[in-house]
C-alpha cells in the first residue's frame, strides 16, 4: 500500500516538471505505473492550459482558394462552426479541448511532424464524414491549425497558422502536402 | 514493543488501526454505485463516438496514436501500453459494450470482483490507446475500479442494504483508506499543478475559463473582478479541503468546502464527470448517510 501510494505521489508530482532522479524512478516503475494507468502523461490535473490566452485555438478547413475558413474544432464554444463540429461528436467534452492543447504543446515544441499527423488524422475523418453524408459542400482542400501568437516587441499577439494542402491520391488515401518533408509545410505568421 | 517509547507505540497503534481495523461496507457500497454509474456513462460515450475518434478513420487514428506514445523509442514505455485498439480499431464498440455491461453489474452489486476487473480492463484499452487525451475523471475512474477489485462493498444496488451484509470487515476499511489517501494526494497535486502556473496566482485562470465558455458560468466582459475572486477562491478551497481532511476539529467543514469546490468546477469547466468522480472519492471521507452512522475519518 505504501509503495503504491508512493508510486502515485511520484507520478503525480512529475505531472509537469520532473528531476532526473524522478525520471529514472519513473522509467524503472513504468511496467507498474503504465500497466495500472498512472503514468504522468495521463495526469492532466490542471483545469486549464496555463499558457492558453483567451483567444481561440482552432482547426479550420477551406476550399482551394483559401478565402473562407470554417472552424471545425475550437477552444471557444461559441466559435464559428458551420461545418462538422467536433464538439458535437466529441468522445468527451474535454477531449476536443485536450486535442487542441496537445496541438498547442506540439507547436511550442516546434514538432511540426506531430502537428501534421494530427491534422492529417482529422482531415481523413472529416473527409470520411463528408463522403458518408454525400455532402459535397463539406469537401475541403486546405486545413490549418490556428494558434494564439506570442507577443513580441514589434507586434501584438499575431496568430500562428500551421497550414497544409490536402492531397487525395488515386488509391483513396489522403495526405497533407508536403507529406514527405513536413518541415516545409507552411508555418507562417499572417496578419488578418 | 515493551521497550518502544510511548509516542512511537501510540503512532504504531494508530497506524495499525487506520489501515487494519474493520469498517462498515456501507460507505464503500455507495462509492461503488456512484463509480458504476460514472463508468456506465463513460462506456456509453465510447459506444456512441469511440469509433469516430479511435477507429481506423478516426480523429486520432492508430498510426497517429502509435506516434504519440513513442512506439519504438527507448524510455517511453510504449511497450507497456497494451490496447487491442491499435491493431483492431473496429473492436472499440465491442469493448464499450462489454465495459458497459460490467459497469452495470458493478453498479447493481453483481459479479463480485469480476465486474470491476472487466470494466477496468476495457477502460484501460481506451486509455492506453490515447493517453494524451485522457481526462482527469478517466484517471479517477480507472483508479477507483482498481481499488474496488479488492472489495466492492458486496451489497445490492440499494443504498439500504440488508443488515446481515453490513458486518464490518477489514477489506472494506482498506479500500476506504485507499480512496481517502488517493483523494488527498489528488487534491494536493491538483493544487500544486495549479500553483505552478502564473494564471492561478494573478487571478486570470477563472476569467479565461469564463471567457472561453468552458463551464456553465457566463459573465459580461467588464466583470473581470469576479473571475479574479473566483480564481483565488478555488485555490483557497483546495487548501481548506486538505486542511479539514487532516484536522478532526474542522473535519465536518471540509464536506461543505468540497461541495463549494465542485460547484466552482462545474461553473468554470463544466466537467460534471470530474466533479462526480471527486464526489465519489470524497464519500470515503464524508459519507452520505440516510441514518446516523459512524464516520470513517
Amino acid at each position: 500500500m505504501l509503495l503504491h501510494l508512493g508510486c502515485i505521489c511520484l507520478a503525480y508530482s512529475a505531472n509537469h516538471r520532473r528531476s532526473s532522479v524522478q525520471d529514472r524512478c519513473l522509467t524503472f516503475l513504468q511496467p507498474y505505473l503504465i500497466g495500472l494507468n498512472f503514468y504522468p502523461e495521463t495526469l492532466p490535473v490542471e483545469w486549464i492550459d496555463n499558457d492558453e490566452p483567451p483567444s481561440a485555438t482552432r482547426i479550420s478547413i477551406s476550399d482551394a482558394s483559401g478565402d473562407k475558413w470554417t472552424a471545425v474544432l475550437s477552444t471557444q464554444a461559441n466559435a464559428n462552426s458551420q461545418g462538422g463540429s467536433l464538439e458535437s461528436l466529441g468522445l468527451h467534452r474535454s477531449n476536443s479541448r485536450r486535442l487542441l492543447q496537445l496541438l498547442s504543446a506540439l507547436s511550442k515544441n516546434e514538432d511540426e511532424d506531430g502537428i501534421l499527423r494530427v491534422l492529417k488524422s482529422v482531415a481523413i475523418r472529416l473527409n470520411a464524414m463528408a463522403n458518408q453524408e454525400g455532402n459535397s459542400s463539406k469537401s475541403f482542400d486546405r486545413i490549418r491549425l490556428e494558434l494564439p501568437g506570442i507577443p513580441t516587441a514589434d507586434s501584438d499577439m499575431e496568430p500562428v497558422y500551421v497550414e497544409a494542402m490536402v492531397a487525395r491520391f488515386e488509391n483513396g488515401e489522403m495526405g497533407l502536402v508536403p507529406q514527405v518533408e513536413p518541415h516545409r509545410s507552411v508555418r507562417s505568421k499572417l496578419n488578418q | 514493543m515493551t521497550n518502544t517509547p510511548d509516542g512511537l507505540r501510540s503512532t504504531l497503534v494508530k497506524w495499525d488501526e487506520y489501515w487494519f481495523s474493520a469498517a462498515s461496507p456501507f460507505p464503500l457500497a455507495r462509492i461503488r454505485i456512484l463509480i458504476g454509474v460514472l463508468a456506465c456513462f463513460q462506456f456509453l460515450q465510447y459506444l456512441v463516438s469511440g469509433s469516430d475518434w479511435l477507429g481506423a478513420q478516426g480523429f486520432f487514428d492508430p498510426e497517429t496514436g502509435l506516434h504519440f506514445i513513442g512506439e519504438g523509442v527507448e524510455g517511453t514505455g510504449s511497450f507497456y501500453r497494451w490496447s487491442v485498439l491499435y491493431s483492431s480499431p473496429w473492436l472499440a464498440s465491442t469493448l464499450a459494450v462489454i465495459g458497459l455491461i460490467a459497469s452495470l453489474c458493478l453498479m447493481l452489486g453483481l459479479g463480485a470482483r469480476i465486474a470491476p476487473c472487466i470494466a477496468w480492463a476495457c477502460l484501460c484499452n481506451f486509455h492506453h490507446r490515447v493517453p494524451l487525451l485522457v481526462a482527469p475523471d478517466d484517471l479517477l475512474l480507472s483508479a477507483a475500479l482498481n481499488y474496488l477489485m479488492i472489495d466492492t462493498g458486496r451489497l445490492n444496488w440499494s443504498v439500504r442494504p440488508a443488515i446481515a451484509w453490513g458486518e464490518p470487515r477489514f477489506s472494506a476499511n482498506l479500500v476506504l483508506r485507499l480512496f481517502q489517501c488517493h483523494f488527498w494526494i489528488w487534491i494536493a497535486f491538483s493544487l500544486a499543478s495549479m500553483l505552478s502556473f502564473p494564471v492561478w496566482w494573478n487571478g486570470q485562470a477563472a476569467w479565461i475559463l469564463i471567457q472561453d465558455r468552458h463551464g456553465w458560468l457566463a459573465l459580461p466582459n467588464d466583470w473581470e473582478s469576479i473571475g479574479l475572486g473566483m480564481t483565488h477562491l478555488v485555490v483557497a478551497l483546495q487548501v481548506a479541503i486538505l486542511f479539514c481532511m487532516l484536522q478532526p476539529t474542522c473535519h465536518w467543514l471540509g464536506r461543505w468546502m468540497l461541495y463549494a469546490f465542485l460547484l466552482f468546477n462545474l461553473l468554470l469547466t463544466g466537467d460534471w464527470m470530474y466533479a462526480a468522480s471527486l464526489l465519489a472519492y470524497s464519500l470515503a471521507i464524508w459519507p452520505i448517510s440516510f441514518k446516523k452512522t459512524q464516520g470513517t475519518s
